[in-house]
């Protein structure tokens, strides 16, 4: 009854947020390094560059889309849908529309502030930093396996490898990076600059996750990914995909979407 | 006839050195119930003595272990900080706190502490921490910790963790691997890679399981804390209460010394208890061997009636002759309490280096107790005052000996005491 | 002989009383001191069932599972139902812990929410050992909260305040607003910073609709370790019935606990018998004492014919009986009361220090039969042991000087 020896000790941790996954379209907080947008005609064989390029590719474009996410683990599997959107920069709304336990439920991120609406308080609340760490809706990446601008200086890139369509980077993390991983392997097209598939592998040389992109549309010059799927290379039957439908890019959205009022009414 | 010259030598000065004498050669006319009463009395005496050398040792050791693996000999904080541990409490200055500790008589040396919250992750999974950023110059003054580092080794600087072995061992970490460390600043969110330079092993499950060490430098940049949570001083092994009140009074206002003693919370009332107990035994023992002197002093008394008898027809004081069976006692009690005395310290002395009942203690108890440790090395303890603990035999002796056979020797009626067998 | 070593011990009835009063009060010393032993153990075993029940039943490879959704046990009011019939007199508890942010304005707080509807004993229990103040949760109330004192001063709230809960990651609402009713002073500062209470159904609302994380099986008459014996063969009787889920005795989820009550005997063992030897000792003294009163009359028996070894034997049968004798009593004095004190006993003044290290202040002895005949079977080996010198001492009498002798 009390909290004696009998409860297990830790907290179920590794569930992370929801909102992770959507780091990558909806650009959240980098460090800033955005400016780099004017690389775009860097040489290809540089490796950086081309990291550069796919970071940019995937950045800086308003967007508004529906998103359905789906968290699978042995024996059962939930699915979401939201309606997202983003400024392309630092801020983005996210509103829970299913299933209808967590229907209502809204999340607004502007930089490092994140907000919480839950129907049921009818209210909203201000989650503190340490909330973003602990147990969420789950899914299989982590905020900081995405905080894209961190990419750039974090690790040192090189190119292992061209074919036809593609280029493998291999990201190896500076010494002090804040990342547990031993490397990373960046697959993307070389025409694009579009993301294929993102390995992380551990110390000792073993692939632990795998990230990878596909179901590619053409925006405004640029080649995105509208699909993407998280397995878990260690445990069997851990899978997260994540699906963007009727995505709308670099439309204009209007300043109060980014309110707290929109977290309860939306804002379109 | 020699007891003629003996009452008579007593009777004609009066002094009470001949009676000390006449009562010590009464002891050894009897050698062997002597030796035996010397014999009885020492085994109390010892007894008494090794109990309370071993329950001061078994306090001591689990003080000085909890002061030096778990918490500190003393440690500063804010009186907000110790009852919600949390770097929302931190000490609000450190450099004018660090002096007056230094200050003070009984502080060797200080060593700042910042203790956070924070999420260690590693490729495979994460865990939470109770992280402790140090200062690596300073934290081997105050803490064993350093010292069970059995891999690798401790912090040198920034950029580095070091890991008990639980730890490492649920996170799936090595030496030389990096973990990503998470916290929360009141500014945002913080993050570092560390890397896993020692990894520490003390066989004692609250620090290993619960270890996380980080320099301060790094501690504060997660943390968002300028100062720290906590300044740990140290004091030599018994002064800690008395050097926490004594600075008490140079600290602001809001700050609090607290030495071991209370950062152990109730175990060491419990251990209290374990001095009661010892208490009560020794009472107990000490009555026994009283008893024992006693009964054979009153054996002596019945069988000397014939000449106590005529030592009292002599002219012999009635009350001196009780005074010297009296005195017959309390020489056979303190022959004893001298002998079982050496040996009793003689085997404190011994078990006060060697560690025999460490290993077997820590195995009993550590895995039932979480948030204590139990010493691995248990040493029993060298004090004069056990001397006197076990001197109660001598006073309950010389005082059943009034109560009885002096009583008895009072009372005897010459005439009926010539005539008895 | 047997017959004439028994006369001899009441020639002297005083020093006889005296030794074998002594040995009488270590035999009941011995028998009280295991008693305590014991009591001392069946407190830890109290402290330990009473919060968390003899039995408990989790979900699979609960300890290794990390996500939320892989600790509970779905379909709770089915399983508690079935766990109910084969419980026999044991009260089933439903816990729910929710690993929960509570935050009131700004500040907030992490931890492990535990909803659970407490059975009056078991409450009455925890209550006496950690102050409430204000009223505690109720099964079925879904707007109130219980706070340990310091969290709820971490939070910065009081008695009537509101605090909100939230729980993402989890299948119920994931938040929620309860009203704080009740502040409870948890003996163990750690765990008072960390101490949140709901009802089971809030914690189900909030989280994990018709699930738990565990249940717990409590026989709250059980007290002492010797009467328990329900909780393995209710153990063995849920097993079948529940063969997703994991099912537990108190011995198997601590078992550094089963580890220290065995080392009680051994350790308890020590004290007594340094505590026989002095009784020895004193036995020593009282044979040899009266071997030297009759030395006269055993030189004339020896001249008799009596030989070296019957006079051993005649020594020793003195002591044994001695020995006996006060054992016998003591035993009858020890197991007395320790069956008196066995239905609970209080030492006015300890109560507080009892409950402030978070024990139950009420102590409940009991000592095993086999206990008791260690500390006679001790008391008899001292009387062997404690006749061996003199014995001999009588064997070598001679004759001529015995007789002559004068004290």
């Amino acid at each position: 009854m009390t909290h004696t020896r009998f409860v297990p000790r830790h907290i179920a941790r590794d569930a992370r947020t929801l909102l992770v996954a959507l780091a990558l379209i909806v650009g959240l907080p980098t460090t800033g390094s955005l400016a780099v947008r004017a690389h775009a005609q860097a040489a290809p064989d540089d490796a950086q560059a081309v990291l550069d390029h796919v970071i940019d590719n995937l950045r800086g474009l308003s967007e508004r889309a529906t998103l359905e996410l789906s968290v699978e683990r042995p024996g059962r599997t939930v699915h979401y849908r939201m309606d997202v959107v983003s400024d392309g920069n630092e801020r983005s709304l996210v509103r829970v529309t299913e299933p209808p336990q967590q229907a209502g439920e809204a999340f607004l991120s502007i930089g490092n502030n994140l907000l919480v609406y839950s129907p049921r308080l009818g209210r909203s609340l201000r989650l503190p930093p340490s909330g973003r760490s602990n147990a969420f809706l789950g899914s299989d990446l982590s905020y900081d396996d995405l905080a894209g601008g961190e990419y750039r200086e974090q690790y040192d890139a090189t190119i292992t490898s061209r074919d036809a369509d593609t280029i493998t980077l291999e990201l190896v993390p500076k010494p002090e990076a804040p990342t547990p991983y031993g490397k990373l392997v960046f697959v993307v097209k070389s025409a694009s600059y579009a993301p294929v598939s993102l390995t992380f592998f551990d110390q000792r040389g073993n692939a632990v996750k795998r990230l990878t992109f596909s179901d590619f549309q053409d925006v405004q010059g640029r080649t995105i990914p509208q699909h993407f799927e998280v397995v878990d290379l260690l445990r069997e039957g851990y899978r997260t995909t994540a699906s963007y439908q009727d995505a709308q890019f670099g439309i204009a959205v209007p300043e109060r979407c980014f309110s707290e009022a929109a977290l309860e009414r939306g804002c379109f | 006839m020699a007891i003629g010259t003996e009452a008579g030598r007593v009777t004609r000065r009066g002094t009470t050195v001949a009676l000390w004498r006449l009562a010590w050669r009464n002891l050894w006319r009897q050698r062997r119930r002597t030796q035996l009463l010397v014999v009885v009395v020492a085994y109390a005496t010892l007894a008494i003595i090794f109990l309370w050398g071993f329950i001061d040792g078994f306090m001591n050791g689990m003080l000085a272990s909890q002061g030096r693996l778990v918490a500190a000999p003393v440690l500063v904080t804010t009186s907000a900080y110790h009852d919600d541990p949390d770097p929302l409490h931190p000490l609000p200055s450190l450099a004018p706190l660090e002096r007056a500790a230094l200050a003070q008589p009984g502080v060797r040396h200080v060593a700042p502490r910042l203790e956070f919250g924070a999420l260690l992750r590693s490729p495979y999974t994460s865990e939470g921490v109770m992280a402790r950023g140090v200062d690596p110059a300073r934290e081997a003054s105050v803490s064993a910790i350093p010292a069970y580092v059995t891999q690798g080794r401790m912090l040198a600087g920034p950029g580095e963790i070091v890991l008990g072995k639980g730890v490492a061992d649920r996170l799936d970490s090595r030496l030389g691997e990096r973990v990503a460390i998470d916290a929360s600043a009141a500014g945002g969110p913080r993050s570092l890679g560390l890397r896993v330079v020692g990894i520490v092993d003390s066989g004692t499950p609250v620090v290993d399981d619960a270890t996380a060490l980080v320099d301060l430098a790094d501690a504060r940049r997660l943390s968002g804390v300028s100062t720290a949570t906590g300044l740990a001083l140290d004091v030599p092994r018994g002064r800690e209460s008395s050097v926490a009140a004594a600075l008490q009074s140079e600290l602001p206002a809001g700050v609090h010394a607290y030495p071991v003693e209370q950062l152990i919370g109730q175990l060491a009332r419990a251990v209290g208890w374990g001095r009661v107990e010892v208490t009560v035994l020794g009472v107990v023992f000490s009555l026994f061997a009283a008893i024992t002197v006693t009964s054979t002093v009153v054996v002596s008394v019945l069988e000397r009636s014939r000449e106590f008898g005529v030592m009292v027809a002599l002219g012999l004081d009635q009350a001196r002759l009780s005074t010297l069976v009296t005195l017959e006692s309390v020489y056979a009690s303190v022959l004893g309490w001298l002998a079982g005395s050496i040996v009793g310290f003689a085997l404190l002395w011994l078990f006060s280096v060697w560690n025999v009942f460490g290993p077997l203690f820590s195995g009993l108890y550590g895995s039932l107790l979480s948030g204590i440790s139990l010493p691995s090395e248990l040493y029993t303890i060298v004090r004069p005052e056990y001397l006197l603990y076990a001197a109660v035999t001598i006073a309950l002796a010389a005082l059943f000996a009034v109560l009885a056979p002096a009583r008895r020797v009072r009372r005897l009626r010459p005439a009926e005491a010539m005539r008895s067998e | 002989m047997i017959a004439l070593a028994w006369r001899n011990l009441w020639r002297q009835p005083r020093r006889s009383l005296t030794a074998l009063g002594a040995v009488a009060v270590v035999v009941a010393f011995s028998t009280l001191y295991y008693g305590i032993g014991g009591a001392v153990g069946n407190s830890l075993y109290t402290q330990l069932t009473g919060s968390g029940g003899q039995v408990q039943v989790h979900a699979a490879d609960y300890r290794n599972v990390r996500d939320f959704s892989g600790t509970l046990i779905p379909d709770a009011d089915r399983v508690n139902g079935l766990i109910t019939t084969h419980a026999g007199s044991g009260e089933v508890v439903g816990v729910l812990d929710v690993p929960a942010l509570l935050i009131h304005g700004d500040r907030s707080r992490a931890l492990a929410l535990q909803g659970s509807d407490w059975p009056a004993g078991v409450r009455r229990a925890y209550l006496s050992t950690n102050p409430l103040t204000g009223t505690f949760v109720t099964p079925g109330d879904s707007d109130s909260i219980v706070l340990g004192t310091s969290l709820a001063r971490a939070l910065g709230v009081g008695i009537g305040d509101r605090v909100d809960v939230y729980a993402p990651g989890t299948e119920g609402f994931g938040a929620a607003s309860y009203a704080v009713t009740g502040l409870v002073d948890v003996i163990d500062p750690a765990a008072q910073a960390r101490t949140a209470l709901v009802s089971l159904g809030a914690a189900q609302a909030l989280a994990a609709p018709d699930a738990v994380s565990r249940f717990e099986v409590h026989f709250p008459d059980v007290k002492r370790v010797v009467d328990d014996g329900v909780s393995g063969s209710v153990a063995a009787e849920l097993t079948p019935q529940l063969p997703k889920l994991q099912v537990e005795t108190w011995r198997q989820l601590s078992p550094g606990l089963v580890k220290l009550l065995n080392a009680f005997g051994p350790m308890l063992a020590v004290i007594t018998l340094i505590f026989y030897v002095l009784a020895g000792l004193l036995v020593v003294n009282t044979i040899y004492l009266g071997l030297i009163e009759r030395v006269r009359e055993f030189g004339v028996l020896i001249s008799l014919g009596m030989s070296g070894r019957a006079m051993m034997a005649l020594v020793t049968l003195e002591s044994v009986l001695l020995c006996a004798a006060g054992a016998a009593v003591g035993a009858a004095i020890g197991t007395a009361g320790v069956a008196v004190l066995g239905r609970g006993f209080t030492i006015p003044g300890f109560q507080q220090y009892m409950a402030s290290f978070g024990m139950d202040p009420m102590f409940y002895p009991s000592v095993t039969a086999a206990q008791v005949l260690q500390a006679v079977g001790f008391a008899l080996a001292t009387g062997v042991l404690a006749a061996l010198w003199p014995a001999s001492l009588a064997a070598r009498l001679e004759p001529a000087e015995a007789m002559r002798f004068a004290a």
